[in-house]
């Protein structure tokens, strides 16, 4: 094997852990997220209210679905299994997530992201803060999407692949 | 940020979401170039249209609330009033 493969190899290997960290961090942040959120629905629905974007019966829905669909994708993550597949998902999410504060910062609405429980209005709102750790989220999510498999992962030993 | 600002953010929201969905037609594209077993590509293109349905009712959704103005009663006095 040449020098070049040999670098190449590592190079490789350095990125799978570089993706079971991201993964890790990001699967335990959302895991986080879901857990602050699913025992107070009628919390999240409050937050959801308050961006003021989504129409009033789709509230129940979406906030009793939003906790669980993040802690899923959570333990998918930290697990290993679908990985760029539960990446996309967070993306989009992450985006969603994104367009919401910002357009609520734009509007001048002075709210609680909600983002790990919490709702309502307040007269702090720190939406910039949040914009910065979103978008750092979604560029984990992004590295998972580009990265093709990572470390450790569940994937290789259930379905004989790397993920 | 302001109203004033409005049009600024829709057109800037609409531009990244146009960005997403011309990069994620290059993206499915590479994907079923270069995998060595590939998924079926209508299922590539199903998943892709289905992320693209999302982004653009997203991105119409928040162009609409924010050129909108305004859009509803306060967050604090309708919470108050739930």
């Amino acid at each position: 094997m040449s020098a070049a493969q040999d670098a190449s190899g590592i190079a490789v290997r350095v990125f799978d852990w570089v993706g079971l960290a991201a993964r890790l961090f990001l699967g335990y942040t959302f895991i986080t997220a879901g857990l602050d959120k699913l025992p107070h629905e009628s919390t999240t629905q409050e937050a959801v209210f308050g961006y003021q974007l989504l129409p009033g019966s789709w509230l129940h829905a979406y906030a009793a679905t939003l906790p669980a669909v993040e802690l899923v994708l959570g333990i998918a993550l930290v697990l290993g299994i679908f990985t760029r597949s539960v990446a996309v998902l967070l993306a989009l999410g992450l985006c969603s997530f994104l367009m919401g504060i910002s357009s609520a910062w734009q509007r001048g609405l002075s709210i609680d992201c909600g983002c790990f429980g919490g709702a309502g209005s307040t007269t702090n709102p720190h939406y910039l803060e949040h914009i910065f750790r979103d978008s750092g989220y979604l560029a984990l999510a992004v590295l998972l999407i580009v990265l093709r498999h990572t470390a450790v992962a569940a994937s290789t030993y259930l379905f004989g692949r790397r993920s | 940020m302001t109203a004033v600002s409005a049009t600024a953010y829709v057109v800037l929201v609409c531009v990244l979401a146009a960005a997403v969905l011309v990069g994620g037609v290059f993206y499915v594209r590479f994907e079923l170039r270069t995998r060595v077993q590939p998924p079926p590509s209508w299922a590539m293109w199903l998943g892709y249209a289905v992320v693209a349905g999302v982004v653009i009712f997203g991105a119409a959704r928040v162009s609409y609330a924010v050129l909108d103005l305004p859009v509803g009663p306060p967050a604090s006095t309708a919470a108050d009033a739930r």
